[in-house]
């Protein structure tokens, strides 16, 4: 889909005047909240924490006028991505996973008050009576350039968590 | 993010070998079909392709590029991009076997960002349609259809109404008309 050149997203929303307090400002993606994220950019070989074996590459490309991170993620035949994107509708940050195996999740967070990138998704189950999980993506800076990405999911709700996978992202010199 | 591969992999073995039953004669266990392979799939493969984009006056204003091969077979990705520079944008849309509904996430350079659900549609004058997830309850209903699908064209358009009980108006009418060669 695409919209107007001429319409811009906000006013193709007609957004209530508390979502639109969060579009003032330019209406292109120069503003500082675009670029929380951009810690994440690079090629990456990617490593599982607790065994420090290899989990796979990852490139995370910053497109589009610098709006969207569009991120690359390769092990074996398996292929993934992701588009991740600030939006100004909502004040947050979104991140859309699609992959060789069907899956599909939408994260919805931002960053936190000590600058990682969280955000979550409702995975509805399908069985009866299912409740929907939550997934959860946490990003961290480190100070050597390195990135942690942890998952975890919840069963009830958020009050318990339990680790799906750690990752770290070293650079890889090119 | 990224699934634990080997454990969704193992989940499958595991649930494939759930369905024989213990008086099944031994046999060599049928392979299993590849991911996204069933025709649900394929309900917006029309959309694949090399396009040229048409205002109502037959007039080019951009390009599309529709692809659905670079997540396996599961994936409809676009590239659209306007001739005179002002939007270009992406989207990816996958098919949910479970919710039996399409999703899409369009992303652009003006900072959209839209989420939107849809499918195949029979008994309208359209044969696909998206429809937004909108973000904020007074946000107006939008969406897209597909119409007029020939080999070599369909129209698009992107409508919206401010109340669901209103009449859907057009917003945006492009005419695709597929590249040669």
């Amino acid at each position: 889909m695409r919209i107007g050149p001429c319409v811009s997203a906000a006013v193709l929303f007609g957004l209530a005047a508390g979502a639109a307090a969060a579009q003032s400002g330019p209406k292109d993606c120069s503003a500082a909240a675009h670029r929380q994220f951009d810690f994440w950019v690079g090629e990456w070989a990617v490593t599982d924490r607790a065994t420090g074996r290899p989990a796979g590459t990852s490139h995370i490309e910053k497109l589009y006028g610098g709006c969207v991170l569009r991120e690359n993620y390769a092990v074996g035949n398996f292929r993934g991505g992701s588009l991740n994107i600030y939006s100004r509708d909502d004040g947050s940050w979104h991140q859309t996973w699609m992959d060789s195996t069907g899956v599909f999740r939408h994260f919805i967070g931002g960053l936190d008050s000590n600058g990682r990138m969280v955000m979550t998704a409702e995975q509805p189950h399908t069985q009866p009576a299912g409740k929907a999980r939550l997934g959860r993506l946490t990003f961290t800076a480190n100070s050597d350039g390195s990135v942690r990405q942890y998952s975890d999911f919840s069963d009830d709700g958020g009050r318990h968590w339990s680790l799906r996978f750690d990752y770290l992202y070293r650079r890889i010199a090119r | 993010m990224k699934i634990a591969v080997a454990a969704m992999l193992a989940a499958c073995v595991g649930s494939a070998a759930m369905t024989q039953t213990p008086s099944s004669p031994p046999a060599a266990p049928a392979p299993a079909a590849p991911p996204c392979s069933g025709p649900e799939y394929r309900t917006l493969d029309f959309w694949v392709g090399e396009w040229i984009a048409e205002d109502q006056q037959g007039k080019p204003i951009g390009t599309n590029r529709i692809t659905r091969d670079e997540y396996g077979a599961c994936v409809i990705t676009e590239h659209f991009r306007m001739n005179d520079g002002t939007l270009t944008g992406h989207s990816v849309s996958i098919y949910r076997p479970g919710l039996k509904h399409w999703r899409q996430t369009w992303v652009d350079d003006q900072g959209g960002f839209f989420d939107l659900v849809g499918g195949p549609v029979t008994g309208a004058d359209h044969i696909f349609v998206f429809e937004n997830k909108r973000p904020v309850e007074t946000a107006p209903y939008q969406r897209m259809i597909f119409q007029d699908v020939k080999t070599d064209g369909f129209t698009w358009r992107w409508q919206r109404r401010a109340k669901s009980e209103e009449p859907w108006a057009d917003s945006w009418v492009i005419h695709y008309r597929r590249k040669e060669g």
